[in-house]
């Protein structure tokens, strides 16, 4: 029991390690890609290409002076920037990185908690992170953060139900709820290519999720100043900062698991690479993917957005849900 | 439908690797052309001597008033034509950089250079006198 | 309120009416919906600078706005009465500092018809040429921010690199990037630099190129059509009584441009096409910005062409302490954003008597109220765009 809760203690570090570096290194990312794609170079004076950005990022955001709205809600404004990033960490758990180790003659199970309903848990989770930015935008007290908040809460809860929709197609064909048996089954193909409607669905509401343009309406620096975040400053706002990368490698890490086959290697002869590096290719490849869409396409407006989501991304989960079944009950024998 | 958004992402994958258009500023210097219109200077001629001769054009013509000018008899040692400017002060508080001061200068002595660093962290190191500006031989 | 409803509650309960049914009707009566009042600016990403517009929303829905100028207020009509002619060049510089040989131009030319002085052809050649380089960098500035405001980051900066290559051509040949100064009454500054028209034609072969680029980012995006197609329309007659010149009338399908309708200068033997676009929306405006920047391309190559082959003097012959006749006059010219008109009355002495400026974004910003009621809040940041406002023109 004690060398189990020792396991889980260091396992928990390392990942927090993992995806604390993901998120600084995906904030330089985010920062050369979109520097290298308009032509430019991104950071370059702090270490040598820039890679000590993060760092320098970081220092000044925590010396900022912090900036209190006057008549904001003292409690709700506090709590909405630790809101931000306890969601991704929350789902961290679940991410089955690779399916186990074996040290000194011991198998270690490498996902931290390998429970049955993941899937569920992964949805229910996320969901509490429009309670950040909802909060976010009410508590300031301004009018701007209030517009954007409001934003979010009918996007959050209309693409929510396009990510679970999506999903619902993976689970029943693997059916499980449970990551690593999802990850198991993708041994020989891929879901995505099975399930490539859902892929597509479940990208585009991720993405709508993150808050990421196109789609990143709650915030548009260019209509509502910086929505939901406009009064906050220094740690406050790095929080929502760190909550939304946090976010995103979560996301992508999800999706790994769901629809690019977790730990497996692409093809049989290069599988001599381990699982998690894998793993972590797959998940940088799908933050890459959101990267390049946030500097490629103008952003969407509010209507026109749900208008995206309730006349086609749902109907099509729908339809995509109802040809699984389909198939799942053909190959099963039939009716 | 799809077929423009995906032509969007492949420009923006293409430029990826191309060189950057930028120029590492504080570490690469930007070439002006000589046309550029930057820090006054005032020309002295080959003996030495301030071609400037208190003439008054500059500070006539000047549209932003940024130009303050004095002078008095001098020796001819120190002028061809008996005359020096004792004053000579631009005010980059309020220069505009047109180049009007070098157009309207009969005798070719204030001109304005391709030299563009031209910030101060103290207001008062923007006033340009004669020691800034007369030209170093 | 508290008595009116404790009144309201009496009544009711006197006609016997049950205790839920009561309470539900004086909230009925009682509550109600207010307009949000948003302050958009002066402190604002999209709003070019300081404009500022209260908006009056339901929801997201614009149901008033009104418009705030003068907070770049820097009284250059004044300041012109205290300047010779000559000095208040570099003052026009600074209206629209994006095209500022374009406000060069409209002032040159009301002055020498005042004075009645005739430009060397060479000169005038000259003028043209940079006029519509300054037309395609502003329009180049237009849409990088207009793309920028619509959230297409990556083409403010490529529009930013072509827009560079201008500004180095205006550097080259006039000493300054911004505010150029170069023409002068009765002519130019300088002659063009040894080696300026070979770089001009570089650009003239590189920009429709570099034009494809932002095609494939926006002209048949679907997300860039579903954020301009039908938003902030305005009829040809609303636009029209509302004083809308340049592409932003040309967008509503009126075919008025001053260098066709009212040929000034070279303007007359040049060959181009007016771009006329009658969806009267945001993306019919794009469109007639889009084909202006290809059109001055063309312009500018006829202009190499002719520059190439003549020399001449580039200045007429004009006294240096110029005093024109008494007496007034306006002249118009198209500036990139639309009908540039100075009006200058003169008393016979070295300064104008007074300098009266019709600047173009300042006439257009009126319609704004009228293209964004009824729309949403992310459409008023496409309007303010697609208008192409410069605040150093809209309050002088």
């Amino acid at each position: 029991m004690v060398m189990w809760i020792a396991v889980t203690v260091v396992k928990l570090l390392i990942y927090f390690a993992i995806l604390m570096l993901f998120v600084a290194y995906g904030t330089l990312a985010e920062r050369k890609v979109a520097g290298h794609i308009q032509d430019r170079l991104g950071p370059y004076h702090c270490g040598p290409h820039g890679v000590l950005q993060p760092l320098a990022d970081g220092l000044k955001l925590f010396f900022k002076e912090d900036i209190v709205a006057s008549e904001a809600d003292k409690f709700l404004y506090f709590l909405a920037p630790a809101l931000a990033v306890v969601p991704p960490l929350l789902v961290l758990g679940i991410i089955p990185i690779g399916e186990s180790i074996t040290i000194a003659g011991k198998t270690i199970p490498l996902p931290i908690a390998n429970i049955n309903v993941a899937v569920l848990y992964f949805l229910g989770v996320t969901s509490l992170s429009v309670y950040a930015i909802m909060l976010g935008g009410w508590s300031g007290n301004s009018k701007y953060p209030l517009l954007g908040g409001l934003r979010s809460a009918a996007q959050f809860i209309s693409y929510e139900l396009v990510l679970g929709l999506s999903i619902i197609g993976v689970v029943m064909l693997v059916g499980s709820f449970n990551l690593v048996d999802i990850v198991k089954y993708q041994k020989d193909m891929w879901l995505f290519i099975k399930q490539p409607v859902a892929f597509v669905a479940y990208m585009v509401a991720a993405i709508a999720e993150l808050n990421r343009a196109p789609f990143d309406l709650p915030e548009a620096e260019s209509e509502l100043v910086g929505g939901y975040h406009t009064e906050y400053s220094s740690m406050k706002f790095a929080l929502f900062f760190l909550g939304e990368y946090a976010n995103m490698v979560v996301s992508s890490a999800i999706a790994t698991a769901l629809f690019l086959g977790g730990w497996y290697a692409p093809c049989s002869f290069l599988s001599f690479i381990p699982g998690p590096v894998w793993f972590l290719l797959k998940t940088f490849a799908l933050f890459f993917f959101m990267l390049w869409i946030r500097w490629t396409y103008p952003r969407l407006r509010y209507d026109q957005l749900m208008g995206m989501c309730w006349k086609y991304l749902i109907p099509i989960t729908l339809f995509n849900i109802l040809g699984t079944g389909l198939v799942v009950i053909l190959k099963a024998g039939g009716v | 439908m799809v077929g423009p958004l995906l032509k969007g992402l492949k420009i923006t994958f293409s430029h990826l690797f191309k060189p950057a258009f930028t120029v590492k500023y504080p570490y690469e210097k930007i070439e002006v052309a000589p046309r550029w219109r930057g820090k006054h200077v005032l020309r002295v001629d080959e003996e030495g001597r301030e071609k400037c001769c208190y003439c008054g054009l500059c500070e006539a013509v000047c549209p932003a008033n940024a130009i303050r000018i004095y002078g008095e008899e001098a020796p001819l040692e120190k002028s061809d034509v008996g005359k020096i400017a004792v004053i000579y002060e631009i005010d980059y508080r309020r220069c505009i950089f047109c180049g009007y001061c070098e157009e309207a200068c009969p005798r070719g002595a204030i001109e304005l250079t391709t030299f563009y660093e031209l910030a101060e962290p103290e207001r008062e190191k923007l006033l340009q006198t004669k020691e800034t500006l007369l030209e170093k031989r | 309120m508290a008595v009116k409803e404790e009144q309201q509650f009496k009544e009711l309960m006197a006609k016997g009416t049950s205790l839920g049914q009561v309470d539900e009707d004086i909230m009925r009566q009682n509550i109600r919906t207010q307009d949000l009042w948003v302050n958009m600016g002066p402190q604002h990403p999209s709003t070019h600078g300081v404009l500022r517009l209260i908006l009056a929303l339901q929801g997201e829905r614009i149901v008033d706005t009104e418009i705030v100028i003068g907070y770049l207020h820097r009284g250059t009509e004044k300041l012109a009465e205290a300047r010779t002619y000559h000095q208040i060049i570099p003052l026009t510089d600074r209206l629209d500092y994006l095209a500022s040989p374009a406000m060069n131009f409209g002032y040159v030319l009301a002055v020498e018809k005042l004075a009645g002085i005739e430009v060397p052809e060479r000169a005038e050649y000259i003028r043209v040429l940079m006029a519509e380089l300054a037309r395609i960098s502003s329009h180049l500035l237009w849409l990088a921010t207009h793309a920028l405001d619509i959230g297409a980051m990556t083409v403010f900066l490529y529009c930013f690199r072509e827009r560079e290559m201008v500004l180095d051509l205006f550097e080259m040949a006039t000493g300054g990037r911004l505010t150029t100064s170069y023409y002068r009454i009765g002519g130019v500054a300088h002659d063009l630099p040894e080696g300026f028209l070979d770089k001009v034609k570089e650009f003239c072969e590189i920009f429709p190129k570099r034009v494809q680029d932002y095609d494939d980012l926006l002209y048949s995006n679907r997300i860039w059509l579903s954020r301009t197609v039908n938003v902030a329309k305005i009829s040809a007659e609303k636009g029209l009584a509302l004083g809308l010149s340049g592409p932003s009338i040309r967008g509503s399908g009126v075919n008025w441009d001053l260098r066709r309708a009212n040929p000034y200068s070279v303007y007359d033997k040049l060959d181009f096409e007016v771009a006329v676009f009658d969806g009267c929306d945001v993306y019919a405006r794009y469109l007639v910005r889009r084909k202006e920047m290809l059109e001055s391309c063309k312009i500018v190559k006829q202009c190499v062409e002719y520059l190439e082959k003549t020399e001449g003097p580039v200045m007429a012959k004009v006294p240096k302490v110029f005093k024109p006749p008494a007496g007034e006059v306006y002249f118009a010219t198209e500036a990139p954003k639309g009908e540039l008109g100075y009006y200058i009355v003169s008393d016979g002495s070295n300064k104008p008597y007074r300098l009266k400026i019709r600047t173009p974004s300042f006439a257009n910003l009126i319609a704004l109220p009228e293209m964004v009621k009824g729309q949403m809040v992310a459409d008023v940041i496409a309007a303010i765009g697609s208008i192409d406002v410069v605040l150093g023109e809209v309050d002088r």
